[in-house]
């Protein structure tokens, strides 16, 4: 009798723990998914330069997954971004999605008096512009504007930054535990991936 | 990896002819004519990137040669490695191959410096004394800068088998000693340069974008099938399909989305996992259902404060 009970108060308690927080779930989800996306894309990219990659897969496979990913987190990107409309806990309006700065999202930090929250959210929606923009230009541009489309491609490693303070700040799941340490094991991985790619590129650079 | 270091290296006309040879004779790269590799030179101990370009030699030598358009920052670095310069070089890699059993007449359609490939096919094909038909249609703006033209015009001389067909689209002075066609190859080329028996004809394809497009669709449209239109996208796509019967492009569309997919359930599971055991009554102090319902689950949830927009971040909302 008290199991039935108990069964049936869990039944409740998850329909309605489903029903009043679906939003956030996808919002969640997704935010991760882009997150290990936009980490994966920038480990095959690089791995492109140092050759780590084509020693797994052949360079035109490797491209062709490259840019596979890029389309995936962008549909991560999206997902997040459009279930924020849908969740009542923390309303987002639709220019405050698109606009950086117009949000008063606070995580309970402050950076010299300036509410940090606003920041981190910021931080996501201009990632998410400049993601827009990295993928947009090399559908065009790479064969075409090739030096402009380098440059751009180069504003991926801020990306890169100003996603990993968005996750690590405004993340509900990443403000402690064993996902917050994966998330910085993450990001260790992809700074010694950058300072490798640096290291190559600067044998090119140097003066004869 | 293969440890190779640059013997000779010559510029002309912006095509830089990079000659290779093995450090270690057993450590040297087996190829098929039309592969290309990816290289990476050592300057002062430090490894540069890695780039791709096509080998254009014919295999089983100690020596390989690779055909580079200068055009960047590589390249231009590569032009000025001094003779001796250890370069690694990972591969082969590509499906751009002469299948010697089911190729019956191979038409190799080349754009600019997408001529470095065939060049490989054709010096292979040639000096084994394989009586292959070949065909190349070379599309070029000058035929100053036609790569490789003067030793293709000496092997249509010397082989009755190759045929080679220039096409210039610039208006220029320049005579070749062979006679060209003036514009871009367009479809009606295909159908009348090409023997009556084109349907069963290989074709290979490499240039830019754009051209190796417009090709693959001229030969499409003359109801030639996929499988006998060879370009380096193309090899991507099929090799992946006997696989698995999905490109690896689809494959990787499909795990991004089962990435997304799983992020969310796992995400609701663990919200659930730790939401509902807090929330159930204690069954050694009987304590009221009814204390979980779904207007008290909002005031559980934490300090969420939803008015002008002066919210708390939603982590409070899982306590």
């Amino acid at each position: 009798m008290v199991y039935n009970i108990l069964a049936s108060t869990a039944l409740q308690l998850t329909t309605s723990r489903i029903g009043s927080s679906w939003a956030w779930y996808f919002i969640r989800g997704a935010g991760f998914a882009a997150l290990f996306l936009m980490f994966l894309l920038m480990i095959s990219g690089i791995g492109h330069i140092t050759g780590l990659t084509y020693k797994f897969i052949e360079p035109i496979k490797a491209w062709a997954i490259h840019k596979a990913i890029a389309f995936g987190l962008v549909f991560a990107i999206l997902v997040h971004v459009i279930f924020l409309l849908f969740d009542h806990y923390v309303s987002f309006s639709l220019p405050q999605i698109l606009v950086p700065f117009l949000n008063k999202y606070t995580n309970g930090t402050s950076l010299f008096g300036v509410n940090f929250g606003m920041f981190v959210v910021a931080f996501g929606i201009i990632s998410m512009y400049l993601v827009f923009l990295i993928v947009l230009t090399s559908l065009g541009w790479i064969d075409t504007k090739k030096k402009l489309w380098k440059w751009v491609h180069y504003s991926s490693y801020f990306v890169a930054i100003m996603v990993f303070i968005h996750s690590l700040g405004a993340g509900s799941d990443l403000k402690y535990g064993i996902f917050r340490i994966f998330m910085i094991f993450l990001l260790a991985v992809l700074v010694v991936a950058t300072v490798m790619r640096l290291y190559r590129t600067g044998s090119i650079k140097e003066k004869n | 990896m293969h440890k190779y270091y640059i013997e000779t290296s010559k510029t002309e006309s912006e095509i830089l002819h990079l000659i290779l040879k093995a450090k270690h004779q057993d450590n040297m790269i087996s190829f098929a004519p039309g592969q290309y590799v990816c290289i990476s030179f050592v300057k002062n101990g430090r490894k540069s990137p890695y780039r791709c370009f096509s080998i254009t030699s014919i295999p089983g030598q100690n020596t390989i040669e690779l055909g580079i358009r200068i055009g960047g920052v590589f390249t231009d670095s590569l032009t000025k490695l001094p003779r001796g310069t250890e370069i690694d070089i990972l591969g082969p890699y590509g499906d751009y191959v002469v299948d010697k059993k089911l190729d019956e007449y191979i038409v190799l359609i080349a754009g600019g410096i997408g001529i470095t490939p065939n060049m490989s096919i054709i010096r292979s094909l040639l000096s084994s004394g394989n009586k292959l038909p070949i065909l190349l249609l070379y599309s070029a703006k000058y035929s100053s800068s036609m790569t490789y033209i003067d030793e293709l015009i000496a092997l249509t001389k010397k082989y009755s088998n190759f045929t080679l067909i220039p096409f210039i689209t610039s208006e220029e002075d320049k005579k070749l000693d062979i006679k060209i066609v003036n514009g871009m190859i367009e479809k009606s080329h295909i159908e009348r340069i090409v023997n009556k028996d084109y349907l069963t004809n290989t074709y290979f394809i490499c240039g830019p974008k754009l051209f190796t497009e417009n090709m693959t669709t001229y030969l499409e449209s003359l109801g030639i099938s996929e499988e006998r239109i060879i370009t380096e996208s193309f090899s991507e796509s099929s090799q992946i399909r006997n696989i698995s019967g999905k490109s690896i492009s689809k494959l990787t569309y499909m795990a991004s989305g089962a990435l997304v997919l799983a992020g969310i359930v796992s995400i609701g599971m663990l919200d659930l996992v730790r939401y509902v055991p807090k929330h159930l009554p204690k069954v050694a102090s009987p304590a009221p259902a009814s204390t979980t319902n779904s207007s008290n689950m909002q005031s559980n949830t934490g300090t969420v404060s939803n008015t002008n927009n002066n919210y708390q971040a939603p982590v409070s909302r899982s306590s």
